[in-house]
């Protein structure tokens, strides 16, 4: 081949290393439009009054700052007191947690039951078990509630989600879990932001397409019956417990179900370390689900919606969104050496399509619960990071940054800087996961750690997660122990 | 019309009584307020056409 065709085929492979940088944004966009199509199109046309008997199994280690106030509300709950009972699995704790359960045990008799595990630290999973293999040695249960020890129910919350179970095509009822501590932090308030998009908007999204990604680990009900399909136990091989569980109700033909006004409150990490542990463990679940489910993916099939090309275009969308992302930078950069004038056409080019897809989903976001809006609008905002808002503002008016901000101050961007921008431009996808790391290492570092946070809001939360998640592959690339690091929490969710 | 001792006959409290009828009637009300979701994407993507709009014009 001659030169020439040898650089048309490197040309047209960096343009498709930016247009593969597109497709997470595609997927996204995607479920976005069918969040719209829920308002009319979702299961309570055919749930119906149901009260079914509910056990209710709270795993638990050293979680005695939270469980009272986690027991009360659940002794609250608008439901029918004879058909709710709470079975505390304490895995070995070594804090106060048999006393407090025992103490709210005394105060509700028969409602509250402290089962102990003397050797512990195995995890959720595991800790679960202990608890099901004993609700089901009788026949009492008819519908199993799996909850966190430390999220808090609303009163209306059970009886919302059991309504479903009315439908007997249903094996599983998931809630919308909404960050709620009484005075959220940068990180909580930005995490109560993504659970809007991850649960309020894709759930819904996921109910229309007919298949449900995860049923939240704070907030799961199983019918007995798909428990007992399932196999009476939850899978203790993967640290995404929850998922595999869903995976497994819908394979085996029943539907899961998400209700967004079946609401229960959180408290998540507040801090930039924090949130890193508990994300790598998910997002290595996340591998670990994509590996052990791989004859799913786009394989339609009768019964269950798993396999629709659809949902797996959503799936993948957040799997692969690092490598999407270094794909794009790859690209941009790749042309911006090998053929400067197209990196440009192509760059240009784009500007409508950041600006529509960060528009339309952070309005639709905002708006589907106005409550966290009120909270959390900034961060809404602010979730790409400012890195990524230049980038678009760069893409739909180029000479922006390189004429009309230094005009302002009466400067004259020279021929050198407007290279080194416009790379910095190219490269920003790739450099604003590197950046993530550095908030992640300077936080908590005396004096330099209060540019953590400035410097999150300029990486964007959205970058930050994808580090998160590429650290994690590496990790389970690696074989790295599998650690089931508990999330500390401190009870300050607004009971 | 409700009397003073009478309880609602729609709202949370009445929904928190778990009748059948009152469990029914949430779930109807629900429907309704699910409703918001449709509104929320519409008005999305009419901010967001007319925000292309503009920037188009602009450029």
């Amino acid at each position: 081949m001659s030169d020439s065709t040898w650089h048309a085929v490197l040309v047209a492979v960096l343009v498709t290393l930016v247009a593969v940088g597109l497709l997470p944004a595609v997927g996204g966009v995607y479920q976005y439009l069918l969040v719209p199509v829920h308002g009319f199109r979702n299961h309570l046309r055919r749930a119906g009054p149901y009260l079914p008997r509910v056990a209710v199994v709270v795993p638990a280690w050293n979680e005695g700052a939270v469980l009272e106030a986690s027991l009360e509300r659940l002794m609250r709950l608008q439901y029918p007191p004879d058909r709710l009972r709470v079975f505390v699995v304490d895995d070995a704790s070594t804090d106060d947690t048999p006393d407090v359960v025992r103490a709210k045990a005394a105060e509700h008799p028969g409602r509250i039951v402290l089962l102990r595990r003397e050797q512990g630290g195995q995890g959720k999973a595991h800790t679960l078990n202990h608890g099901i293999a004993h609700l089901l040695s009788d026949d009492w249960m008819q519908a199993l509630l799996i909850m966190d020890a430390d999220v808090i129910y609303r009163p209306d919350a059970l009886r919302r989600m059991t309504r479903h179970l009315a439908d007997e095509r249903v094996g599983a009822v998931t809630a919308y879990i909404r960050e709620g501590s009484r005075r959220p932090g940068a990180i909580a308030r930005f995490i109560g932001y993504e659970y809007v998009t991850a649960q309020a908007c894709a759930r819904r999204a996921q109910n229309v397409m007919g298949a449900i990604a995860c049923l939240a680990g704070g907030a799961q009900l199983h019918t007995r019956a798909n428990l007992e399909a399932v196999g009476g136990r939850i899978d203790t091989s993967t640290l995404a417990e929850d998922t595999f569980t869903t995976f497994l109700t819908q394979l085996d033909g029943r539907s899961v179900v998400f209700d967004g006004q079946a609401v229960v409150l959180a408290e998540e990490p507040d801090s930039v370390r924090a949130l890193w542990k508990q994300r790598v463990r998910w997002a290595r679940g996340n591998v670990q689900i994509t590996h052990r489910f791989r004859r799913v993916w786009f394989r339609p099939a009768r019964g269950h919606r798993l396999g629709a090309v659809d949902f797996g275009l959503v799936w993948f969308s957040v799997f692969a969104l690092p490598f999407t992302l270094i794909a794009a930078s790859v690209g941009l950069v790749g042309l911006y050496f090998a053929a400067p004038g197209t990196a440009a056409a192509v760059f240009g080019e784009l500007w409508w399509f950041g600006i529509a897809t960060y528009v339309f989903i952070t309005v639709t976001t905002l708006l589907v619960d106005l409550e966290t809006a009120r909270r959390s609008w900034f961060e809404g905002l602010m979730f790409p990071g400012v890195g990524a808002l230049v980038l678009v503002v760069a893409s739909a008016h180029p000479e922006f940054w390189l004429v009309t901000v230094p005009g302002l101050v009466g400067l004259r961007m020279s021929a050198t800087g407007t290279e080194v921008w416009t790379l910095l431009l190219y490269c920003w996808p790739v450099l604003s996961m590197a950046l993530s790391r550095v908030v992640h290492d300077l936080e908590g570092v005396p004096v330099l750690g209060h540019l953590s946070k400035p410097l999150l809001y300029v990486v964007g939360y959205g970058p930050l997660l994808c580090a998160i998640t590429l650290d994690a592959y590496v990790r389970q690339w690696r074989g790295t122990a599998q650690v089931w690091d508990k999330t500390e929490k401190t009870g300050k969710v607004a009971a | 019309m409700t009397g003073p001792q009478e309880r609602p006959r729609s709202g949370p409290a009445w929904w928190a009584t778990l009748s059948d009828e009152a469990t029914a009637d949430e779930i109807a009300t629900n429907r309704r307020r699910e409703r918001f979701v449709a509104f929320a994407g519409v008005a999305a993507a009419v901010v967001t056409g007319l925000l292309l709009l503009v920037v188009a014009v602009a450029r």
